[in-house]
């Protein structure tokens, strides 16, 4: 993808240093999504498919608006709808858009094993590149929002990449553009947060939300995607969208522990192999030893 | 003249459920249902029916209804919801059930079979402003059974 001016900090799988890395400073870019103010007209789910170049699937009626029941390989942008019963008896029904959330300690890339399969932009995007992913899929048991889509037919794994080839040109991602309510916007990081802690604060204060508020969960550092809530205390409501979102811990265990220990052994009988000559001396020729059933055999020929 | 098409129901007849038709917000009037990407969101139509009106009739979402009014019928997938609620009127309880309009004649789903070829508008009646001519489509009376 043209991503040419995008600058990347982080790269899944790799040894050793980023190349480029803080070279230039760049702000980190903000998904801003008000669910108070989503009307579920789903423009933004086929603004992605369409600029995303992505194949139309068949759907199936499921007793819902919702278009499928979760984001697909080539579906990366999904509203999903909840009718909420209150305590007094209304409804509220709920729609959110479901996407990557672009963490800031991201769990796919972090699972990652391949080098370069996932990278990490100064601006926050996380993307996936293809041509280095080799379909081991640890990137989908990685991430707490249940993002990552594998394809079983090119054996990849695909996700929302934030528009990151728009993103790099100077423009909105596509489902900002599309959106006519104005419910989703696109900035810096602390500009986007500003404006959602006014709209949650405009949402406690004047609209009867008194548990409004912005989801930005810090377990993953923040996220570049973030929604203003009615009810922050309740975010599963939300079609599932979790309250406290950690990468799994076998991760860490693994990656940040067992991993280098591994690699450390295997290192170690280098030296271990040398010691051992030293002190040992080199493997000397073994006696040949005659093999009677094999003379009986040769003998056994007839000439 | 009056046609097949200008006849009322009543509620003594049976129909005695108020019926209303929509657009959502996905389609643009029946000129999308020629989109590949808007029949991907919304597969096929519906009737969307207020929960305490499926328990009575036994109905679960996805199975299919017939709503007849005194002009025509229609068939297809019920929507269970509680978006809908039964309205009190006169002091009897009133079931309101709501059927998008978009599908019909022809288009990508109607062609593969997944719907009735029947635009929801047959069972509207045919009720005119007389100054403006504008129509009065949004409300009148059916019945409604499984089909």
């Amino acid at each position: 993808m043209p991503t040419g001016t995008l600058q990347i900090k982080l790269i899944s799988g790799h040894s050793g240093s980023v190349p480029g890395r803080g070279v230039q400073r760049e702000e980190e870019v903000c998904k801003y999504v008000d669910v108070t103010t989503c009307i579920g007209c789903k423009a933004c789910e086929v603004a992605c498919v369409e600029w995303n170049d992505m194949p139309f699937g068949q759907t199936t009626f499921d007793n819902t608006y919702q278009t499928m029941p979760s984001t697909a390989w080539n579906y990366w942008n999904l509203i999903k709808f909840n009718e909420h019963h209150r305590e007094d008896g209304t409804l509220q029904w709920l729609m959110r858009k479901d996407q990557c959330m672009h963490c800031e300690d991201p769990g796919c890339l972090r699972a990652c094993p391949a080098d370069g399969a996932i990278v990490q932009y100064t601006n926050g995007i996380v993307d996936f590149q293809q041509e280095n992913c080799i379909g081991c899929q640890y990137c989908v048991t990685g991430c707490p929002f249940d993002i990552p889509k594998f394809n079983g037919a090119t054996k990849k794994v695909y996700k929302c990449t934030l528009c990151s080839d728009r993103v790099g040109q100077g423009l909105e991602p596509a489902c900002i553009k599309s959106c006519p309510t104005g419910c989703l916007k696109f900035g810096t990081k602390a500009d986007m947060r500003a404006l959602a802690e006014t709209r949650a604060r405009q949402l406690r204060e004047h609209s009867g939300f008194p548990n409004a508020g912005v989801y930005d969960p810090p377990s993953v550092g923040g996220t570049h995607v973030i929604y203003v809530l009615h009810d922050l205390t309740k975010p599963e409501l939300y079609g599932g969208l979790p309250a406290n979102p950690q990468i799994p811990a076998s991760f860490t265990v693994w990656k940040r522990f067992a991993k280098p220990i591994g690699l450390m052994l295997g290192l170690l009988a280098a030296p271990v192999a040398f010691l051992h000559f030293i002190t040992q001396g080199p493997r000397e020729p073994q006696p040949q030893m005659p093999d009677p059933d094999r003379k009986a055999g040769a003998s056994g020929v007839p000439r | 003249m009056k046609t097949e098409l200008d006849k009322y129901g009543s509620i003594d007849e049976g129909y005695a459920v108020v019926c209303t038709t929509y657009r959502l917000t996905e389609h643009y009037h029946f000129w999308t249902k020629h989109n590949p990407m808007n029949v991907q969101l919304v597969p096929e139509p519906f009737i969307e029916i207020p929960v305490e009106l499926a328990d009575e009739l036994g109905v679960k979402g996805g199975e299919r209804l017939k709503v007849s009014s005194a002009r025509a019928s229609y068939v297809a997938k019920a929507m269970v919801t509680r978006r809908i609620k039964p309205m009190l009127i006169d002091g009897k309880k009133t079931y309101q059930i709501g059927i998008p309009i978009h599908w019909g004649y022809r288009g990508i789903a109607e062609e593969e079979g997944r719907t009735a070829l029947d635009p929801v508008n047959l069972l509207s009646p045919t009720v005119i402003d007389p100054n403006a001519f504008t129509p009065e489509y949004k409300g009148f009376l059916v019945k409604i059974e499984r089909a």
